[in-house]
Parts: structure tokens; sequence; C-alpha cells
């Protein structure tokens, strides 16, 4: 194990996390169970006084949950220098088996901390709880991947000894690679993949507008922007990437978030994930629209939720036209320095 | 972001290292810092006034030093290798160019990288071919200087890594290469003629 500050703050985090969680999850299926609005019981005065403390208790857990998957990829770039072949957090990441499920944990993880955060927001707004089971069954379905991902995260950094030989970006993320999704989205050519790229991206848009004018729509924005959010992944790897390094072959998803690049990378991460956490929570909240207590109010947080989502796709997409725009590489591959 | 680190034969900070590993080299070489401005200037100070022979020296050693052809150029902090990405100025001892007949040059971090270059410039840069190839240069893991990669021995096999793992680690005569063999484990001296891309694939696949 390296004992750097920041692998002590991820498992620091990742461990008050899970704490946090499974004490909540131990009420919440109480909650579950035995809520009773309309029962003047004890135990349901008990579970009313609990869940003021749960919530605002997991409103700061998920929040570090949020904070922590791009701590996990700060940290990951940060050792770098440790690891013979490293350039940047993608070789670290290949240090031992666990550097990769554990990210894509974090990300699946983001995304539902995310959901539960927005949920717990609309269930504040309702005066008779009207969420609550909802939010605890979400919290129930969460907790699981948590606890995992927190095991597989102690794996990694424990497991992790230095001046070990990894491998370089340029080789995870090659075209000539055969073998591993890194070189399989790398090996999707630039010039369709575009095409892809921008279209679907209209089209996410179009559709997050015409939800929010007409309100109609919001379950096929909810899987569009889930959609987005995969193709521009995709998309970063396949052809982002090759703009903003100035290089034909270079594909890395994680060298852009070095201070070289001025942290780009840090900013079109954020702004997906932000993308798609409010995307799909239009979804999410929409069967609930309904529901007498929130009537008032719902439909207008529905609305600025898809108005935030298509906000930050568009600024993406602003960002890397620019990119591409401002990039001194050439697709036709004729490269200009 | 835009700044950069002035190098007459290689970068400032190397020749500083290199005088302190081999003061003899240095001695050999009394060239070298002729190229920093700093130098010059403090030279010219005292020289101006008193020993215009010296001027004469001074002048007469910087023309030789450029007729030379040596690749007088600058790491800059921008500057990336074409084969892996990485920043070529936080690995100076490991640099590796090669520069093309319409003055266009590339840094690597290491021999390896710039062999991957050489054996598929169509890959990396296309339009240039390996033809168009003027000079190639390597760092000596010695002297910590570039010399020509096409006369450079090289160490396979050693205990010396680079920063992509496995590397060729060159030397500008055969005894320094024969003594870093011995005293790292190396397995064998190659001459560039012999590099293939088959040797380079092995490397790589080395754990």
């Amino acid at each position: 194990m390296i004992l750097h500050p920041t692998v002590i703050a991820n498992l620091l985090a990742a461990y008050i996390a899970s704490a946090m969680v499974l004490y909540a999850v131990f009420y919440g299926a109480q909650i579950i169970r035995h809520w009773d609005i309309q029962n003047g019981h004890e135990l349901q005065l008990v579970l009313e006084r609990k869940t003021y403390l749960i919530s605002t208790l997991l409103s700061y857990v998920f929040g570090l949950q949020l904070l922590s998957l791009f701590l996990y990829i700060f940290t990951a770039d940060n050792l770098t220098p440790l690891f013979v072949g490293a350039m940047c957090a993608a070789g670290t990441l290949n240090v031992g088996s666990f550097g990769y499920p554990v990210l894509v944990l974090k990300i699946f993880n983001f995304i539902a901390a995310g959901l539960w955060l927005i949920l717990n927001v609309a269930d504040n707004q309702g005066y008779d709880y009207p969420l609550i089971k909802k939010k605890y069954l979400l919290l129930a379905f969460v907790a699981p991947f948590i606890l995992v991902e927190t095991v597989l995260e102690s794996a990694y950094f424990m497991s992790m000894e230095a001046d070990v030989i990894t491998s370089c970006c340029g080789s995870l993320f090659s075209s000539e690679r055969s073998t591993g999704m890194g070189s399989e989205m790398a090996s999707l050519s630039a010039k369709p993949m575009m095409w892809i790229f921008y279209s679907s991206m209209s089209g996410t848009l179009v559709c997050g507008l015409f939800f929010y004018f007409k309100n109609r729509g919001g379950y096929l924005y909810a899987v569009l922007s889930l959609l987005m959010f995969v193709v521009a992944l995709i998309s970063i790897v396949s052809f982002i990437s090759l703009y903003i390094y100035e290089l034909p072959t270079h594909h890395c998803p994680f060298c852009i978030i070095m201070e070289e690049y001025h942290y780009l990378g840090y900013l079109l991460y954020i702004l997906l994930l932000g993308a798609v956490v409010s995307g799909l929570s239009v979804g999410a909240l929409s069967p609930f629209r309904q529901v007498e207590s929130l009537q008032a109010m719902l439909p207008a947080f529905i609305g600025k939720l898809a108005l935030a989502s298509v906000i930050l796709f568009a600024l993406f997409t602003v960002l890397v036209t620019y990119e591409i725009v401002s990039s001194s590489l050439v697709i036709t591959y004729e490269v200009v320095y | 972001m835009k700044s950069s680190i002035k190098t007459g034969l290689y970068p400032a900070y190397i020749g500083r290292a290199a005088r302190a590993i081999a003061p003899k080299a240095r001695a050999a070489r009394p060239t070298t810092d002729v190229f920093r401005p700093g130098t010059v200037a403090r030279e010219k100070n005292v020289s101006a006034q008193r020993y215009p022979a010296i001027m004469l020296w001074l002048f007469l050693l910087v023309s030789v030093n450029v007729s030379y052809g040596e690749p007088a150029v600058t790491i800059k902090k921008t500057d990336r290798c074409p084969v892996c990405g990485m920043f070529v100025y936080k690995y100076p001892k490991w640099v590796a160019q090669i520069i093309f007949r319409d003055g266009s040059y590339y840094f690597y971090d290491g021999a390896k990288d710039m062999f991957k270059h050489l054996f598929d410039t169509a890959k990396y840069t296309p339009g240039k071919a390996a033809e168009a190839v003027r000079d190639l240069y390597v760092t000596d893991y010695y002297e910590v200087e570039l010399i020509d990669a096409k006369s450079a021995f090289y160490v396979i096999g050693s205990d010396v890594l680079g920063p992509m793992g496995h590397e060729l680690l060159p030397f500008k005569d055969q005894e320094s290469a024969q003594e870093f063999l011995e005293d790292h484990q190396g397995k064998s001296i190659l001459r560039f003629q012999d590099v293939t891309p088959d040797i380079i694939k092995s490397l790589d696949h080395r754990r």
C-alpha cells in the first residue's frame, strides 16, 4: 500500500460513506416496512424524527460520494510518477485489476447518488413525506453498490505497489491493440463518430427543449440523456481527445485532466455528469407529478431539471466544438504543428 | 505554459547534471556553454576590454559548434512525444529527437519511441516518410547529452527502466555500453541498424 495523502483521503471518504449508508439503510428498512403517516404509534414518531437526521446525513454522504469520483481520478493522476510506464491516470488505474472496475462503480454511484439527492429535494417540498418510501427503496438499491465499491477500492489501494511496470495510456487507448474496451473505442474512426455525436446531441437537445416548452416526452429525454452520456464518453476517446492533444494517435480520456491541458477534462466530465444526472431525474420524477402534495411545484421543478440538463449538454458541445475548431489537428490526417 | 527551457546541445539543467557526473567530458567539450546567453555575456564583458584574443577564440568556437549541425533547439513545455503523447520536458534524461529535412522536429521520451516513429512514420506523422528524416539523436545515458543515434550503441535487457518501461539505453561508445551492460545485467549491445520492429515489440512485452 502506498501511504500517499490522497490515497488516505480516498479510503477515509469510502469508509465514512459506507458506514453512514449502512446506518441509514438500517432505519431506511424500518421506514419501508413500518412507515404509516396516518398512524400515531410510537415507532412512527421515532421514524419521523429519524428521517430528518438520516436525510441530512445522506445529503452530506452523497455529496461526498459525488466528490469522491473526482478525488479518485485526481489520485490516480497524482500517483502516476510512482509507476514506470504510466504517464497519466490511465496507467495508475491499470496497476492491479481493480482500478477500472472501481472507476466504473464510482461513475454508476455518482449517478445514483445524484438521483437520490434530487429525489430528496423533491420529497422535502411536500408536507406529507410523499416520496419517502421511494427514497429509501432507492437507498436500499444503491447501498450494496457503495459497499462493493468500498471493498474494491480498498483492495485496489492496499495491493498497490510502487515500481510496477504498467501500461501507458498510449497503448491502452490505441487503435492497434485488438482487445480491451479502450482500444475498441479508440479504433472507431473519427469522422463517422463525429457525425453520430453531433446528430445525437442535436436530437437530445431538441427533445429536451421540446419537453421544457411542451411538457411532453420526459421519459424519452431521460433515456436519450443516458444514451448521450455514453455516446459522449465514446466520442471523447474516439475523436475529441485527438483534437485536444493535437496528435493523430493519442486517444487517452485521462490526459485531458492534467495541468498541461488546463484541467479541461474535469470541466468536460463535470458538465457531462451533471447533464446525465439532471436528465435522468426528469424521468425519475415524472411519475410523481400527480401526487397531491407535489402537484403545485413538481412540474416546475422537473422543467428546471430538464433545462439544466439541456444547458449542460449544450455547454459541453460548445466546449468540444471550440476545441475542435481551435485545434491545429486536421482530421484528414495531416498534422500541423 | 509557454515558458521554455533553453538548451544549447541539451537543456541547461541537464548540462549541470552532466558536468557533475562527468567533469572530463565537460572539459573535452568547452563549447557547450557558449549557447547559453548568460555565460556568453559574462565572458564578453571581461574579454572585450582586455582580451580580444579570447573574444576571437570564443567566436571561432561558436562557429565550430554551429557548423557541426548539432540540434540547437529548445524543448518547450508543450513538446510531446508523437508516439505516446507524454510531455518530453518531464524526462530530460531520456530525450530523443528526429529532425526532418523540412526542418520540422519531434522529441521522444526514450529511444524506443523514436524507433517506433521511424518504423511507422505514416501512422505518427502522415505525409512524412522515413526517407525524409535528416538527423536522429538520442541521449547518452552516462553523459546525458544528445548524440547521433546512428552511431550510438544500444544496450537492451538491463535492469534500468525508462519512462516507458524497458528501453534501449544509448551510449556513444562501445566501452561505456559494455561497462553499463556489466553493471546492470544488460543482455546485448545493438547498433542502430540492428534494431528491428520485433526488438521494439519484445521490449514492450517484457514485464
